[in-house]
Protein backbone atom coordinates (compact mmCIF):
# COMPACT_ATOMS: atom_id res chain seq x y z
CA UNK A 1 0.00 0.00 0.00
CA UNK A 2 1.11 4.01 -0.87
CA UNK A 3 0.97 5.15 2.73
CA UNK A 4 2.70 8.32 1.31
CA UNK A 5 -0.67 9.96 -0.08
CA UNK A 6 -2.27 9.66 3.04
CA UNK A 7 0.93 12.17 4.53
CA UNK A 8 -1.31 15.04 4.12
CA UNK A 9 -3.73 13.70 6.92
CA UNK A 10 -0.98 14.75 9.39
CA UNK A 11 -1.21 18.70 9.19
CA UNK A 12 -5.27 18.12 9.16
CA UNK A 13 -5.45 15.61 12.06
CA UNK A 14 -3.14 18.31 13.97
CA UNK A 15 -5.35 20.93 13.52
CA UNK A 16 -8.51 19.54 14.45
CA UNK A 17 -6.56 18.11 17.55
CA UNK A 18 -5.94 21.74 18.41
CA UNK A 19 -9.17 22.53 18.05
CA UNK A 20 -10.80 19.76 19.80
CA UNK A 21 -8.37 20.47 23.12
CA UNK A 22 -9.23 24.60 22.77
CA UNK A 23 -12.92 23.18 23.00
CA UNK A 24 -11.78 21.09 25.83
CA UNK A 25 -9.76 23.02 27.65
CA UNK A 26 -10.86 26.69 27.47
CA UNK A 27 -14.41 26.27 28.15
CA UNK A 28 -14.80 29.86 28.43
CA UNK A 29 -14.23 30.08 24.78
CA UNK A 30 -16.79 27.67 23.38
CA UNK A 31 -18.95 30.37 21.93
CA UNK A 32 -16.30 31.08 19.34
CA UNK A 33 -15.01 27.78 19.07
CA UNK A 34 -18.78 26.36 18.22
CA UNK A 35 -19.04 29.18 15.82
CA UNK A 36 -15.71 28.18 14.38
CA UNK A 37 -17.27 24.51 14.08
CA UNK A 38 -20.03 25.67 12.21
CA UNK A 39 -18.68 27.30 9.54
CA UNK A 40 -15.70 25.16 9.07
CA UNK A 41 -17.85 21.95 8.29
CA UNK A 42 -20.13 24.06 6.12
CA UNK A 43 -17.22 25.30 4.39
CA UNK A 44 -15.69 22.07 3.88
CA UNK A 45 -19.55 20.34 2.88
CA UNK A 46 -20.14 23.36 0.68
CA UNK A 47 -16.56 22.80 -0.84
CA UNK A 48 -16.99 18.90 -1.75
CA UNK A 49 -19.77 19.81 -4.43
CA UNK A 50 -18.61 23.54 -5.21
CA UNK A 51 -14.83 22.90 -5.01
CA UNK A 52 -14.56 19.78 -7.03
CA UNK A 53 -16.85 21.05 -9.61
CA UNK A 54 -17.21 24.69 -9.89
CA UNK A 55 -20.42 24.46 -9.52
CA UNK A 56 -22.55 26.94 -7.47
CA UNK A 57 -25.70 25.66 -5.41
CA UNK A 58 -27.21 29.74 -4.33
CA UNK A 59 -29.82 27.68 -2.49
CA UNK A 60 -27.38 25.68 -0.76
CA UNK A 61 -28.57 26.49 3.19
CA UNK A 62 -31.66 24.76 2.03
CA UNK A 63 -30.31 21.58 3.04
CA UNK A 64 -28.92 23.00 6.11
CA UNK A 65 -32.25 24.12 6.86
CA UNK A 66 -33.85 20.55 5.76
CA UNK A 67 -31.09 18.57 8.18
CA UNK A 68 -33.36 20.94 10.93
CA UNK A 69 -36.60 20.11 10.19
CA UNK A 70 -35.39 16.38 9.50
CA UNK A 71 -33.57 15.76 12.96
CA UNK A 72 -36.15 17.74 14.73
CA UNK A 73 -39.28 16.24 12.79
CA UNK A 74 -37.63 12.28 13.56
CA UNK A 75 -36.36 13.81 17.22
CA UNK A 76 -40.25 14.81 17.97
CA UNK A 77 -41.50 11.47 16.17
CA UNK A 78 -38.91 9.21 18.06
CA UNK A 79 -40.01 10.39 21.58
CA UNK A 80 -43.52 10.82 21.03
CA UNK A 81 -43.60 6.96 20.44
CA UNK A 82 -40.69 5.71 22.75
CA UNK A 83 -38.41 6.44 25.12
CA UNK A 84 -34.63 5.04 23.63
CA UNK A 85 -31.50 5.81 24.88
CA UNK A 86 -29.79 9.44 24.00
CA UNK A 87 -27.60 7.74 21.54
CA UNK A 88 -30.46 6.25 19.65
CA UNK A 89 -32.10 9.15 19.19
CA UNK A 90 -29.36 11.27 18.07
CA UNK A 91 -28.65 8.67 15.92
CA UNK A 92 -31.91 8.51 13.99
CA UNK A 93 -32.49 12.60 13.74
CA UNK A 94 -29.58 12.08 12.19
CA UNK A 95 -30.08 9.62 9.79
CA UNK A 96 -32.85 11.41 8.71
CA UNK A 97 -31.48 14.85 8.76
CA UNK A 98 -28.92 13.24 6.07
CA UNK A 99 -31.57 11.45 4.00
CA UNK A 100 -34.05 14.71 4.34
CA UNK A 101 -31.21 16.77 2.72
CA UNK A 102 -30.30 13.64 0.02
CA UNK A 103 -33.62 13.48 -1.23
CA UNK A 104 -34.00 16.82 -1.81
CA UNK A 105 -29.89 17.16 -3.66
CA UNK A 106 -31.37 14.23 -5.71
CA UNK A 107 -34.70 15.63 -7.06
CA UNK A 108 -32.88 19.12 -7.57
CA UNK A 109 -30.05 17.62 -9.10
CA UNK A 110 -31.03 15.06 -11.33
CA UNK A 111 -32.99 18.05 -13.26
CA UNK A 112 -30.68 20.57 -12.57
CA UNK A 113 -27.48 19.45 -12.81
CA UNK A 114 -28.17 18.67 -16.54
CA UNK A 115 -27.81 22.43 -17.27
CA UNK A 116 -24.40 23.55 -17.45
CA UNK A 117 -22.57 26.44 -14.20
CA UNK A 118 -23.94 29.34 -14.88
CA UNK A 119 -27.63 27.85 -15.72
CA UNK A 120 -27.83 25.94 -12.92
CA UNK A 121 -26.59 28.72 -10.56
CA UNK A 122 -29.33 30.67 -11.77
CA UNK A 123 -31.90 27.68 -11.43
CA UNK A 124 -31.18 27.05 -7.97
CA UNK A 125 -31.10 30.76 -6.94
CA UNK A 126 -34.88 30.24 -5.40
CA UNK A 127 -34.70 26.71 -4.07
CA UNK A 128 -33.96 27.66 -0.58
CA UNK A 129 -36.65 31.11 -0.59
CA UNK A 130 -39.46 28.33 -2.43
CA UNK A 131 -38.75 25.99 0.50
CA UNK A 132 -38.91 28.52 3.20
CA UNK A 133 -42.31 30.12 1.60
CA UNK A 134 -43.93 26.43 1.17
CA UNK A 135 -43.72 25.71 4.66
CA UNK A 136 -44.88 29.14 6.33
CA UNK A 137 -47.20 29.21 3.60
CA UNK A 138 -48.54 25.55 4.18
CA UNK A 139 -48.43 25.66 7.52
CA UNK A 140 -46.22 22.32 7.78
CA UNK A 141 -43.68 21.11 10.56
CA UNK A 142 -44.74 23.95 12.53
CA UNK A 143 -45.17 26.93 9.53
CA UNK A 144 -43.96 30.18 10.64
CA UNK A 145 -44.30 29.67 14.45
CA UNK A 146 -41.57 27.59 13.56
CA UNK A 147 -40.62 24.12 15.72
CA UNK A 148 -39.79 23.94 19.44
CA UNK A 149 -37.66 20.37 19.93
CA UNK A 150 -36.76 21.64 23.78
CA UNK A 151 -39.84 20.47 24.98
CA UNK A 152 -39.22 17.40 24.38
CA UNK A 153 -36.04 16.61 25.17
CA UNK A 154 -36.64 18.26 28.49
CA UNK A 155 -39.95 15.69 29.21
CA UNK A 156 -37.81 12.31 28.12
CA UNK A 157 -34.45 13.40 29.42
CA UNK A 158 -34.61 16.13 31.91
CA UNK A 159 -33.21 19.05 32.14
CA UNK A 160 -29.80 18.11 32.87
CA UNK A 161 -29.40 16.41 29.57
CA UNK A 162 -31.00 18.92 27.65
CA UNK A 163 -28.55 21.43 29.11
CA UNK A 164 -25.74 19.09 28.13
CA UNK A 165 -26.94 18.33 24.84
CA UNK A 166 -27.23 22.14 23.66
CA UNK A 167 -24.19 23.20 25.17
CA UNK A 168 -21.55 20.37 24.98
CA UNK A 169 -22.77 17.41 23.10
CA UNK A 170 -23.61 19.52 19.85
CA UNK A 171 -20.37 20.70 19.58
CA UNK A 172 -18.68 17.74 19.27
CA UNK A 173 -20.78 16.44 17.20
CA UNK A 174 -20.38 19.33 15.13
CA UNK A 175 -16.57 18.49 15.21
CA UNK A 176 -17.51 15.00 14.43
CA UNK A 177 -19.44 16.33 11.25
CA UNK A 178 -16.60 19.06 10.37
CA UNK A 179 -13.96 15.47 10.54
CA UNK A 180 -15.94 13.26 8.29
CA UNK A 181 -16.42 15.74 5.36
CA UNK A 182 -13.03 16.81 5.73
CA UNK A 183 -12.17 12.52 5.15
CA UNK A 184 -14.82 12.51 2.17
CA UNK A 185 -13.01 15.55 0.73
CA UNK A 186 -9.75 13.85 1.12
CA UNK A 187 -10.99 10.47 -0.43
CA UNK A 188 -12.84 11.75 -3.27
CA UNK A 189 -9.19 13.80 -4.54
CA UNK A 190 -7.43 10.76 -3.77
CA UNK A 191 -9.76 8.19 -5.44
CA UNK A 192 -10.46 7.66 -9.29
CA UNK A 193 -13.68 9.24 -9.14
CA UNK A 194 -11.73 12.68 -8.08
CA UNK A 195 -9.74 12.23 -11.14
CA UNK A 196 -11.97 12.49 -13.43
CA UNK A 197 -14.03 15.21 -11.37
CA UNK A 198 -10.41 17.22 -11.49
CA UNK A 199 -11.22 16.58 -15.96
CA UNK A 200 -14.43 17.46 -15.28
CA UNK A 201 -14.02 21.07 -13.62
CA UNK A 202 -11.80 21.60 -16.02
CA UNK A 203 -13.51 21.19 -19.35
CA UNK A 204 -16.52 19.13 -19.11
CA UNK A 205 -16.84 18.33 -22.78
CA UNK A 206 -13.30 16.70 -22.63
CA UNK A 207 -14.09 14.83 -19.54
CA UNK A 208 -17.13 13.35 -21.45
CA UNK A 209 -14.78 12.09 -24.38
CA UNK A 210 -12.69 10.53 -21.95
CA UNK A 211 -15.51 8.42 -20.50
CA UNK A 212 -16.44 10.39 -17.75
CA UNK A 213 -20.14 10.28 -16.93
CA UNK A 214 -20.21 14.18 -15.90
CA UNK A 215 -23.97 14.47 -15.11
CA UNK A 216 -23.96 11.05 -12.64
CA UNK A 217 -20.30 12.67 -11.06
CA UNK A 218 -22.11 16.23 -10.20
CA UNK A 219 -24.97 14.71 -9.15
CA UNK A 220 -22.47 12.73 -6.67
CA UNK A 221 -20.94 14.98 -5.40
CA UNK A 222 -23.77 17.11 -4.65
CA UNK A 223 -25.97 14.62 -2.75
CA UNK A 224 -22.52 13.79 -0.66
CA UNK A 225 -22.32 17.64 -0.26
CA UNK A 226 -26.36 17.62 0.64
CA UNK A 227 -26.08 14.80 2.85
CA UNK A 228 -23.44 16.36 4.97
CA UNK A 229 -25.22 20.09 4.71
CA UNK A 230 -27.98 18.28 5.95
CA UNK A 231 -26.11 16.39 9.21
CA UNK A 232 -24.87 20.21 10.04
CA UNK A 233 -28.07 21.08 10.08
CA UNK A 234 -28.87 18.11 12.68
CA UNK A 235 -26.23 19.44 14.98
CA UNK A 236 -27.32 23.29 14.22
CA UNK A 237 -30.91 21.81 15.85
CA UNK A 238 -29.21 20.29 18.97
CA UNK A 239 -27.55 23.49 19.69
CA UNK A 240 -30.71 25.84 19.26
CA UNK A 241 -33.42 23.32 19.92
CA UNK A 242 -35.74 25.25 18.16
CA UNK A 243 -36.32 26.14 14.40
CA UNK A 244 -37.82 29.17 12.91
CA UNK A 245 -38.16 29.84 9.15
CA UNK A 246 -36.07 32.65 8.56
CA UNK A 247 -33.31 31.47 10.41
CA UNK A 248 -33.26 28.44 9.08
CA UNK A 249 -33.33 29.01 5.77
CA UNK A 250 -30.89 32.42 6.44
CA UNK A 251 -29.58 32.97 2.71
CA UNK A 252 -26.52 34.52 4.96
CA UNK A 253 -25.38 31.20 5.26
CA UNK A 254 -25.25 30.20 1.57
CA UNK A 255 -22.66 33.33 1.13
CA UNK A 256 -20.56 32.85 3.96
CA UNK A 257 -19.86 28.83 2.46
CA UNK A 258 -18.56 30.87 -0.87
CA UNK A 259 -16.89 33.22 1.46
CA UNK A 260 -15.48 30.79 3.18
CA UNK A 261 -14.36 28.29 0.81
CA UNK A 262 -12.96 31.25 -1.88
CA UNK A 263 -11.18 32.52 1.54
CA UNK A 264 -9.46 29.08 2.22
CA UNK A 265 -8.95 27.32 -1.15
CA UNK A 266 -11.79 26.38 -3.77
CA UNK A 267 -11.32 22.86 -4.35
CA UNK A 268 -8.31 22.46 -1.50
CA UNK A 269 -9.19 20.06 1.12
CA UNK A 270 -7.89 22.29 4.03
CA UNK A 271 -9.03 25.37 2.56
CA UNK A 272 -12.14 25.64 3.88
CA UNK A 273 -10.75 24.49 7.89
CA UNK A 274 -8.67 27.62 7.26
CA UNK A 275 -11.09 29.86 5.70
CA UNK A 276 -14.01 28.77 8.54
CA UNK A 277 -11.23 29.68 11.15
CA UNK A 278 -9.98 33.10 9.76
CA UNK A 279 -13.82 33.58 9.27
CA UNK A 280 -15.31 33.00 12.26
CA UNK A 281 -12.85 34.78 13.96
CA UNK A 282 -12.85 38.02 12.07
CA UNK A 283 -16.71 37.62 12.58
CA UNK A 284 -16.71 37.38 16.43
CA UNK A 285 -14.03 39.61 16.80
CA UNK A 286 -16.15 42.36 14.89
CA UNK A 287 -19.57 41.50 16.35
CA UNK A 288 -18.02 41.91 19.83
CA UNK A 289 -16.03 45.53 19.10
CA UNK A 290 -18.50 46.82 16.21
CA UNK A 291 -21.37 45.41 16.76
CA UNK A 292 -24.26 46.37 14.08
CA UNK A 293 -21.45 47.24 11.66
CA UNK A 294 -19.76 43.90 11.47
CA UNK A 295 -21.00 43.07 7.84
CA UNK A 296 -20.13 47.11 6.64
CA UNK A 297 -16.38 46.36 7.64
CA UNK A 298 -16.46 42.37 7.17
CA UNK A 299 -17.33 42.94 3.52
CA UNK A 300 -14.56 45.06 1.94
CA UNK A 301 -12.30 43.21 3.83
CA UNK A 302 -12.78 39.48 2.05
CA UNK A 303 -13.54 41.00 -1.12
CA UNK A 304 -9.89 42.46 -0.67
CA UNK A 305 -8.54 39.20 0.52
CA UNK A 306 -10.28 37.42 -2.36
CA UNK A 307 -8.58 40.12 -4.89
CA UNK A 308 -5.46 39.86 -3.25
CA UNK A 309 -5.96 36.07 -2.99
CA UNK A 310 -7.87 34.37 -5.76
CA UNK A 311 -6.46 31.08 -5.26
CA UNK A 312 -7.20 31.43 -1.46
CA UNK A 313 -4.95 31.18 1.42
CA UNK A 314 -3.95 27.45 0.74
CA UNK A 315 -4.00 27.89 -2.82
CA UNK A 316 -1.56 31.12 -2.23
CA UNK A 317 1.15 29.14 0.45
CA UNK A 318 0.67 26.19 -1.87
CA UNK A 319 2.36 28.42 -4.75
CA UNK A 320 4.20 30.15 -2.70
CA UNK A 321 6.22 26.89 -1.41
CA UNK A 322 5.86 24.87 -4.57
CA UNK A 323 7.55 21.51 -5.06
CA UNK A 324 8.66 21.50 -0.94
CA UNK A 325 7.68 19.18 1.69
CA UNK A 326 4.57 22.07 2.77
CA UNK A 327 2.99 22.21 -0.94
CA UNK A 328 2.71 18.63 -0.33
CA UNK A 329 1.52 17.91 3.11
CA UNK A 330 -0.99 20.90 2.50
CA UNK A 331 -3.76 19.33 0.02
CA UNK B 1 -24.92 0.95 -47.75
CA UNK B 2 -24.79 0.33 -44.00
CA UNK B 3 -22.66 -2.28 -44.08
CA UNK B 4 -18.53 -1.50 -43.78
CA UNK B 5 -19.25 1.78 -42.88
CA UNK B 6 -17.58 2.74 -39.27
CA UNK B 7 -19.95 5.74 -38.95
CA UNK B 8 -22.76 6.89 -40.67
CA UNK B 9 -25.38 10.34 -39.80
CA UNK B 10 -28.56 9.70 -41.47
CA UNK B 11 -30.74 12.91 -42.11
CA UNK B 12 -29.64 14.67 -38.99
CA UNK B 13 -31.46 17.00 -37.66
CA UNK B 14 -30.54 19.47 -34.84
CA UNK B 15 -29.80 22.96 -33.34
CA UNK B 16 -29.83 25.14 -29.97
CA UNK B 17 -32.98 25.89 -28.19
CA UNK B 18 -35.33 25.13 -30.72
CA UNK B 19 -33.76 27.08 -33.52
CA UNK B 20 -32.45 24.51 -36.01
CA UNK B 21 -28.54 24.44 -37.65
CA UNK B 22 -28.11 20.85 -38.90
CA UNK B 23 -31.09 20.60 -41.99
CA UNK B 24 -31.10 16.68 -43.06
CA UNK B 25 -26.99 15.91 -42.70
CA UNK B 26 -25.92 12.89 -44.53
CA UNK B 27 -22.28 11.85 -43.65
CA UNK B 28 -20.31 8.62 -43.52
CA UNK B 29 -17.07 7.09 -42.76
CA UNK B 30 -15.53 3.84 -43.83
CA UNK B 31 -12.78 1.85 -42.24
CA UNK B 32 -9.61 3.71 -42.61
CA UNK B 33 -11.28 6.44 -44.06
CA UNK B 34 -10.21 10.26 -43.25
CA UNK B 35 -13.57 11.98 -44.17
CA UNK B 36 -13.48 15.71 -44.54
CA UNK B 37 -16.53 18.24 -43.76
CA UNK B 38 -15.41 21.86 -45.10
CA UNK B 39 -17.10 24.70 -44.85
CA UNK B 40 -17.17 27.93 -43.92
CA UNK B 41 -17.40 29.60 -40.19
CA UNK B 42 -21.29 29.27 -38.82
CA UNK B 43 -21.64 26.60 -41.33
CA UNK B 44 -22.74 23.59 -38.61
CA UNK B 45 -19.48 21.99 -38.22
CA UNK B 46 -18.85 21.81 -34.79
CA UNK B 47 -22.59 21.12 -34.12
CA UNK B 48 -22.19 17.88 -36.55
CA UNK B 49 -19.53 17.24 -34.07
CA UNK B 50 -21.46 17.99 -30.71
CA UNK B 51 -24.77 15.31 -32.40
CA UNK B 52 -21.85 12.59 -33.44
CA UNK B 53 -20.70 12.74 -29.80
CA UNK B 54 -23.82 13.29 -27.87
CA UNK B 55 -23.17 16.71 -26.35
CA UNK B 56 -26.55 17.59 -28.69
CA UNK B 57 -29.63 15.81 -28.92
CA UNK B 58 -30.22 14.90 -32.38
CA UNK B 59 -33.86 16.09 -33.62
CA UNK B 60 -34.32 13.65 -36.25
CA UNK B 61 -32.50 11.32 -38.18
CA UNK B 62 -29.89 8.30 -36.52
CA UNK B 63 -26.33 7.81 -36.19
CA UNK B 64 -24.97 4.42 -36.63
CA UNK B 65 -21.66 3.64 -35.44
CA UNK B 66 -20.55 0.09 -36.75
CA UNK B 67 -24.23 -1.08 -37.44
CA UNK B 68 -25.80 -0.12 -33.92
CA UNK B 69 -27.84 2.72 -33.83
CA UNK B 70 -26.16 4.78 -31.05
CA UNK B 71 -28.86 8.16 -31.45
CA UNK B 72 -29.98 7.49 -28.01
CA UNK B 73 -26.65 6.50 -26.08
CA UNK B 74 -24.91 9.25 -23.98
CA UNK B 75 -21.44 10.74 -24.73
CA UNK B 76 -19.64 9.12 -22.40
CA UNK B 77 -20.44 5.76 -23.02
CA UNK B 78 -20.03 6.27 -27.24
CA UNK B 79 -15.87 7.09 -25.81
CA UNK B 80 -16.45 2.96 -24.37
CA UNK B 81 -17.56 2.57 -27.64
CA UNK B 82 -14.60 3.83 -29.73
CA UNK B 83 -15.66 7.48 -30.66
CA UNK B 84 -14.29 9.84 -29.31
CA UNK B 85 -13.66 13.93 -30.40
CA UNK B 86 -11.15 16.11 -30.05
CA UNK B 87 -13.16 19.66 -28.90
CA UNK B 88 -12.49 22.80 -30.81
CA UNK B 89 -9.66 25.08 -29.60
CA UNK B 90 -7.09 22.26 -27.80
CA UNK B 91 -8.70 22.07 -24.32
CA UNK B 92 -5.84 20.36 -23.07
CA UNK B 93 -5.39 21.04 -18.76
CA UNK B 94 -3.23 23.55 -19.22
CA UNK B 95 -1.58 22.92 -14.98
CA UNK B 96 -1.31 19.25 -15.85
CA UNK B 97 1.81 18.02 -17.12
CA UNK B 98 2.15 16.50 -20.55
CA UNK B 99 2.07 12.81 -19.10
CA UNK B 100 -0.44 13.56 -16.69
CA UNK B 101 -2.43 15.09 -19.61
CA UNK B 102 -2.38 11.61 -21.34
CA UNK B 103 -3.00 9.69 -18.46
CA UNK B 104 -6.29 11.66 -18.12
CA UNK B 105 -6.82 10.16 -21.45
CA UNK B 106 -6.56 6.99 -20.54
CA UNK B 107 -9.42 7.75 -17.49
CA UNK B 108 -11.60 4.42 -18.45
CA UNK B 109 -9.04 2.28 -18.03
CA UNK B 110 -7.60 0.95 -14.33
CA UNK B 111 -4.14 2.66 -15.18
CA UNK B 112 -1.99 0.88 -12.56
CA UNK B 113 -3.14 -2.65 -13.50
CA UNK B 114 -4.26 -2.42 -17.48
CA UNK B 115 -1.38 -3.51 -19.83
CA UNK B 116 -3.55 -1.21 -22.77
CA UNK B 117 -2.70 1.78 -21.04
CA UNK B 118 1.55 1.57 -21.42
CA UNK B 119 0.87 0.44 -24.77
CA UNK B 120 -1.28 3.04 -25.60
CA UNK B 121 0.73 5.37 -23.68
CA UNK B 122 3.75 3.88 -25.84
CA UNK B 123 1.87 4.26 -29.24
CA UNK B 124 1.22 7.90 -28.52
CA UNK B 125 4.70 8.97 -27.76
CA UNK B 126 5.78 6.92 -31.10
CA UNK B 127 3.56 9.39 -32.88
CA UNK B 128 4.84 11.89 -31.33
CA UNK B 129 8.37 11.91 -29.92
CA UNK B 130 7.82 15.67 -28.80
CA UNK B 131 5.68 15.25 -26.22
CA UNK B 132 7.68 11.79 -24.68
CA UNK B 133 10.55 14.78 -24.70
CA UNK B 134 8.59 17.31 -22.87
CA UNK B 135 6.58 14.53 -20.70
CA UNK B 136 7.19 16.02 -17.24
CA UNK B 137 6.51 19.92 -18.58
CA UNK B 138 3.36 21.72 -18.01
CA UNK B 139 1.10 21.19 -20.75
CA UNK B 140 0.46 24.93 -20.81
CA UNK B 141 4.12 25.89 -21.67
CA UNK B 142 3.81 23.75 -25.09
CA UNK B 143 3.60 25.80 -28.40
CA UNK B 144 0.23 25.75 -30.53
CA UNK B 145 1.15 22.48 -32.19
CA UNK B 146 2.44 20.73 -29.74
CA UNK B 147 -0.87 21.64 -27.50
CA UNK B 148 -2.52 20.24 -30.38
CA UNK B 149 -0.48 16.92 -30.86
CA UNK B 150 -0.99 16.57 -27.09
CA UNK B 151 -5.18 16.94 -27.79
CA UNK B 152 -4.60 14.08 -29.84
CA UNK B 153 -2.47 12.07 -28.17
CA UNK B 154 -5.00 12.32 -25.32
CA UNK B 155 -7.96 11.63 -27.33
CA UNK B 156 -5.91 8.19 -28.71
CA UNK B 157 -5.73 7.05 -25.01
CA UNK B 158 -9.35 6.56 -25.30
CA UNK B 159 -8.53 3.65 -27.53
CA UNK B 160 -10.43 4.90 -30.18
CA UNK B 161 -12.28 3.29 -33.81
CA UNK B 162 -12.86 6.48 -35.01
CA UNK B 163 -11.76 10.08 -34.01
CA UNK B 164 -13.65 13.00 -34.45
CA UNK B 165 -11.36 15.94 -35.24
CA UNK B 166 -13.21 19.41 -34.74
CA UNK B 167 -10.63 22.37 -36.65
CA UNK B 168 -7.26 20.98 -35.31
CA UNK B 169 -5.37 23.68 -37.47
CA UNK B 170 -7.38 26.56 -35.56
CA UNK B 171 -5.35 29.22 -35.13
CA UNK B 172 -1.99 27.81 -36.31
CA UNK B 173 0.56 28.57 -38.80
CA UNK B 174 0.38 27.17 -42.24
CA UNK B 175 3.59 25.12 -41.85
CA UNK B 176 2.37 24.58 -38.35
CA UNK B 177 -0.99 23.28 -39.77
CA UNK B 178 0.38 21.08 -42.44
CA UNK B 179 2.30 19.25 -40.08
CA UNK B 180 -0.79 18.67 -37.77
CA UNK B 181 -2.77 17.26 -40.81
CA UNK B 182 0.11 14.85 -41.52
CA UNK B 183 0.28 13.08 -37.89
CA UNK B 184 -3.62 13.25 -38.84
CA UNK B 185 -2.92 11.07 -42.03
CA UNK B 186 -0.62 8.64 -39.75
CA UNK B 187 -3.18 7.76 -37.29
CA UNK B 188 -5.06 6.27 -40.60
CA UNK B 189 -2.43 4.80 -42.07
CA UNK B 190 -0.32 3.53 -38.85
CA UNK B 191 -3.02 2.85 -36.79
CA UNK B 192 -5.42 1.73 -38.91
CA UNK B 193 -8.17 4.18 -37.33
CA UNK B 194 -11.28 6.32 -39.23
CA UNK B 195 -11.10 9.68 -39.06
CA UNK B 196 -13.94 12.75 -39.32
CA UNK B 197 -12.29 15.69 -40.03
CA UNK B 198 -13.80 18.91 -39.99
CA UNK B 199 -11.87 22.17 -40.69
CA UNK B 200 -11.87 25.39 -42.59
CA UNK B 201 -7.99 25.41 -44.05
CA UNK B 202 -9.53 23.60 -47.85
CA UNK B 203 -6.47 23.12 -49.33
CA UNK B 204 -4.19 21.57 -46.11
CA UNK B 205 -7.49 19.24 -45.87
CA UNK B 206 -7.81 17.78 -49.34
CA UNK B 207 -4.10 16.97 -49.18
CA UNK B 208 -4.74 14.24 -46.54
CA UNK B 209 -8.35 12.96 -47.19
CA UNK B 210 -10.24 10.90 -48.81
CA UNK B 211 -13.54 12.03 -49.37
CA UNK B 212 -14.98 15.51 -48.49
CA UNK B 213 -18.26 17.12 -48.22
CA UNK B 214 -18.77 20.56 -48.47
CA UNK B 215 -20.86 22.03 -45.92
CA UNK B 216 -23.31 24.97 -46.15
CA UNK B 217 -25.83 26.58 -43.76
CA UNK B 218 -26.58 23.57 -42.23
CA UNK B 219 -26.55 21.09 -45.37
CA UNK B 220 -24.53 19.12 -47.11
CA UNK B 221 -23.83 20.67 -50.68
CA UNK B 222 -21.34 18.67 -52.37
CA UNK B 223 -19.34 15.21 -51.80
CA UNK B 224 -16.65 14.81 -53.35
CA UNK B 225 -14.93 11.26 -54.11
CA UNK B 226 -11.56 10.30 -53.70
CA UNK B 227 -10.80 10.67 -57.49
CA UNK B 228 -12.50 13.80 -57.71
CA UNK B 229 -9.86 15.37 -54.97
CA UNK B 230 -7.32 16.31 -57.77
CA UNK B 231 -9.66 18.88 -58.60
CA UNK B 232 -8.55 20.99 -56.05
CA UNK B 233 -10.14 24.39 -58.00
CA UNK B 234 -13.20 23.08 -58.29
CA UNK B 235 -13.51 22.02 -54.79
CA UNK B 236 -12.10 25.35 -53.72
CA UNK B 237 -14.93 27.30 -55.87
CA UNK B 238 -17.55 25.08 -54.34
CA UNK B 239 -15.93 26.33 -51.33
CA UNK B 240 -16.17 30.03 -52.07
CA UNK B 241 -18.93 29.55 -54.63
CA UNK B 242 -21.64 30.49 -51.55
N1 LIG C 1 -24.31 27.08 -28.17
C1 LIG C 1 -25.00 27.64 -29.20
N2 LIG C 1 -26.20 28.20 -28.97
C2 LIG C 1 -26.92 28.73 -29.99
N3 LIG C 1 -26.50 28.78 -31.27
C3 LIG C 1 -25.30 28.23 -31.55
C4 LIG C 1 -24.49 27.64 -30.54
N4 LIG C 1 -23.35 27.18 -31.12
C5 LIG C 1 -23.45 27.47 -32.44
N5 LIG C 1 -24.62 28.10 -32.71
C6 LIG C 1 -25.07 28.53 -34.04
O1 LIG C 1 -25.12 27.42 -34.89
C7 LIG C 1 -24.60 27.73 -36.16
C8 LIG C 1 -23.49 26.77 -36.52
O2 LIG C 1 -22.41 26.93 -35.61
P1 LIG C 1 -21.18 25.95 -35.59
O3 LIG C 1 -21.67 24.56 -35.61
O4 LIG C 1 -20.32 26.34 -34.44
O5 LIG C 1 -20.44 26.28 -36.95
P2 LIG C 1 -18.96 25.97 -37.43
O6 LIG C 1 -18.34 25.03 -36.49
O7 LIG C 1 -19.15 25.40 -38.79
O8 LIG C 1 -18.25 27.27 -37.48
C9 LIG C 1 -24.16 29.18 -36.10
O9 LIG C 1 -25.17 29.97 -36.70
C10 LIG C 1 -24.06 29.49 -34.65
O10 LIG C 1 -24.40 30.81 -34.39
MG1 LIG D 1 -16.61 25.20 -35.40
Amino acid sequence: MDFKKYYPLIPMFIISVILLAVRLAAPELSQIVSLALFYVALGEAFNIFTGLTLYVCFGYVAFVALGMYGSGLALKYILATSNPPLVTTILFSFAVAGFFAFILALVVGSIGLRLRGAFFAIATVGLSEGLKNFIEGTGIWGGSSGLIIAGDLISSYGHETYVFVSTELADYLMFAVYVLSLLVMFLITKSRFGYGLTALKEDEDVANVMGVNTVRYKLMTFVISAALAGMIGATKMLKDLVIYPPQAFAISYTVEAIVITMLGGLGTVTGPVIGGLVYSILKYMLTVSFPGLQLLILAPVLIAVCVLFPYGIVGWVKRRFRGTLIDYLLV
Amino acid sequence: MTEGKVLKLENIETGYRGVQVLWGVNVDVGPKEIVAVLGPNGAGKTTLMKATMGFLKVWKGSIIFLGRDITKIPSHERVKLGITLVPEGRSIFPNMTVEENLMMGAYMYNIKKDHRVIEMLEVVYNLFPILQERRSQKAGTLSGGQQQMLAIGRALMTNPKILLLDEPTLGLAPKLAGEVLNTVAKLRDELGLSILLVEEKVLLATNIADRIYIMNQGRIEHEFLKEDLTKKEEILQKYIGF
